[in-house]
C-alpha cells in the first residue's frame, strides 16, 4: 500500500545532514475557497459565485480521474492547522523544506487560471495567482520562487502578463501545462514564447490540464494509472510539436522545462524525430537542424516520478543519453508520488553529476548561481 | 526503443495504485513479455552499435522483436532494414524464432514442408 500514517513528521538528526537540494516542483495550495478574493476584482467575486470557472474540458469541476489520494496528496502532508496539503507555508518548512534541506523550492500552481473558457476570467484568476505566490510564499520565505502563470489560451494577455512580472525577482519561470485546446507549438501560444524569450525566463510544461482533448491520441482512457502513465505520452506530443513548429528557431534563446512527465522516453524520441526529419525535412523547411539539436540545447527536464527501472545501470544509460547537465531534482511535494531525495539515484555517481543533478543545474537554468 | 521506459514507468504506478485496477494480478511487465510482441521498423535508435545493443538489453528480453520491413511504405528501410551492431544470435531469433514463435501456424506449416 502506499499510505503512510505518521503521528508526527519523520524526524531527521540535522538539516545539513543532508545535501542541500534544489526541488523544481512543488504545489501550493489555497487553504481556503476565498483565498485569491483579496486578489480579484469585485467584479469576479460575483461572476464566480454566480458562473463558476468552465473549462475547456466541459462541464466539470476539479480533475478527469480519482487521484488515488485526495487531492493526489500525501496523507501526512495535511497541516495542523486545518485546509487541505501543501496550503500552510510554516508546515511545508516543517516537513519538507527544513528536513529535506530545501534551498530553492520552485513553486508550480495547478489550480488556476489556465483553461478557463472565458478569457478575461482567466487572465484575471492567473494574475490573482502570481500576487497570492508572492503574498503568501515566496515574500515569508526566500528560498521560494514562484513561477509566472498565464491565460495560456490568450497569447497576447498572457505574454501581457509575463511582461508585467518580467523584472519581478519572486519568479523564475512561466508556467504552462501539457493539455491545451492545441499542441503547444502551434501559432496561437507564440506570443507566450516570445515574451518568455524578452525576459529571460524559461517555459516549464507541468503534466496536466483542461485543454478538452482526450488524455491519449486514441481517446479517453478508464482508470487514473492510465492517466498517469499517459502524462509521458501527451508531453511527447508538446515536444514534437515546439520543434516542428519551429518555436526554438524563432526563439534561439528560449529554454523549456519538461515537468513531472518523465525522461525516461526523451532519448527514443529524439531518435525517432531525428530519423522522420531526416526523410521528411522538405515538409518543415523552417526546421533547419536535426531535432535533438534543439533537444539538447533548450530543454530540461524535472526528475519525479524518477524513472525506475529493475536494473539500475539502465537508469545509468538514459541519464547518459539526455544528459547529467540538463536534469531538475524534484519531489512533486505534497503530492502521494512525492520522491523521496536520498533514494532517487543509482549508486556510484560522481560528485559533479550528483550536484548537477540536486542543485546546481537548477540555479544555472534560473539564474541563481552566485 | 520507447518500450523500456514506458514499461518502467506503467510498473511504477502499477506498484503505487493497482487498488485500482485489482484485475490485473501480474506485473505490467511480465504481462508484456508473454503477451506481447513488436514488429523491429522503424527502429528508435541511433547507428551506433553500442547504444543499440543497450536498448535491447533494457529490454530484458530477445523474444519481442519481430522482424518487420514496411514494405512499400516510404519509411522502408531499403537494404538496410536491419540495423547494424546485432549480434547473430540475436539476429536469428528476431528474423526466425521469435516469428515461428508468435506465428504459430507458420511453424506447423513449415514442419510439413519439411516432411513433404
Amino acid at each position: 500500500m502506499n499510505i503512510q500514517f505518521r503521528e508526527h513528521p519523520e524526524q531527521v538528526a540535522s538539516i545539513h545532514a543532508k545535501t542541500a537540494i534544489a526541488d523544481c516542483d512543488i504545489h501550493p495550495a489555497r487553504a481556503t475557497r476565498t483565498e485569491l478574493h483579496p486578489y480579484l476584482a469585485t467584479r469576479w467575486h460575483e461572476h464566480l459565485e454566480t458562473y463558476d470557472k468552465r473549462p475547456y474540458h466541459g462541464m466539470m469541476d476539479g480533475p478527469p480521474y480519482p487521484k488515488a489520494q485526495p487531492n493526489a496528496a500525501r496523507r501526512d502532508a495535511y497541516p495542523p492547522e486545518g485546509g487541505p496539503q501543501g496550503s500552510s507555508l510554516s508546515f511545508m518548512q516543517q516537513q519538507h523544506l527544513d528536513p529535506n534541506n530545501v534551498v530553492l523550492g520552485v513553486l508550480n500552481p495547478l489550480a488556476t487560471g489556465q483553461g478557463i473558457r472565458n478569457h478575461e476570467l482567466a487572465a484575471a484568476v492567473c494574475s490573482a495567482i502570481n500576487d497570492w505566490q508572492i503574498d503568501k510564499w515566496t515574500s515569508k520565505d526566500s528560498r521560494l520562487k514562484g513561477s509566472i502563470v498565464v491565460a495560456n489560451e490568450d497569447g497576447p494577455a498572457a505574454a501581457a502578463e509575463i511582461r508585467k512580472r518580467a523584472g519581478d525577482a519572486n519568479f523564475v519561470q512561466v508556467l504552462l501545462l501539457s493539455r491545451n485546446v492545441e499542441p503547444l507549438g502551434q501559432r496561437r501560444y507564440w506570443p507566450i514564447y516570445e515574451a518568455a524569450e524578452e525576459a529571460g525566463l524559461p517555459v516549464g510544461v507541468h503534466a496536466f490540464g483542461f485543454g478538452g482533448n482526450p488524455l491519449t491520441p486514441s481517446g479517453w482512457p478508464s482508470f487514473y494509472i492510465e492517466e498517469m502513465v499517459g502524462h509521458s505520452q501527451c508531453q511527447q506530443t508538446v515536444l514534437a510539436s515546439l520543434i516542428l513548429e519551429g518555436v526554438f528557431e524563432r526563439h534561439p534563446t528560449l529554454k523549456m522545462i519538461m515537468i513531472e512527465a518523465g525522461f525516461g522516453w526523451a532519448p527514443s524520441l529524439t531518435w525517432r524525430l531525428d530519423k522522420s526529419w531526416q526523410r521528411l525535412k522538405s515538409e518543415v523547411p523552417h526546421v533547419k537542424r536535426p531535432p535533438s539539436e534543439y533537444i539538447r540545447d533548450h530543454i530540461f527536464w524535472t526528475t519525479q516520478p524518477m524513472e525506475d527501472p529493475e536494473r539500475r545501470d539502465h537508469l545509468s544509460d538514459v541519464i547518459e543519453w539526455v544528459g547529467w547537465d540538463r536534469l531538475l531534482f524534484a519531489t512533486d511535494y505534497p503530492h502521494w508520488d512525492f520522491d523521496e531525495p536520498t533514494r532517487v539515484l543509482p549508486p556510484g555517481v560522481s560528485e559533479a553529476n550528483r550536484e548537477a543533478f540536486y542543485l546546481n543545474n537548477a540555479l544555472k537554468l534560473y539564474g541563481l548561481s552566485e | 526503443m520507447w518500450l523500456p521506459s514506458y514499461l518502467w514507468r506503467l510498473h511504477k504506478f502499477w506498484r503505487g495504485i493497482r487498488m485500482e485496477t485489482p484485475w490485473v494480478d501480474r506485473a505490467p511487465l511480465e504481462i508484456v513479455r508473454s503477451n506481447i510482441r513488436f514488429s523491429l521498423q522503424p527502429i528508435d535508435a541511433p547507428s551506433d552499435p553500442q547504444t543499440l545493443n543497450r536498448l535491447f538489453d533494457h529490454m530484458q528480453s530477445d523474444e519481442l522483436p519481430l522482424f518487420s520491413t514496411d514494405y512499400p511504405h516510404w519509411q522502408f528501410d531499403g537494404d538496410a532494414a536491419l540495423p547494424e551492431g546485432m549480434s547473430p544470435a540475436l539476429v536469428r531469433k528476431v528474423m526466425i524464432d521469435n516469428p515461428y514463435a508468435t506465428y504459430g501456424r507458420l511453424k506447423q506449416a513449415a514442419i510439413r514442408e519439411t516432411m513433404s
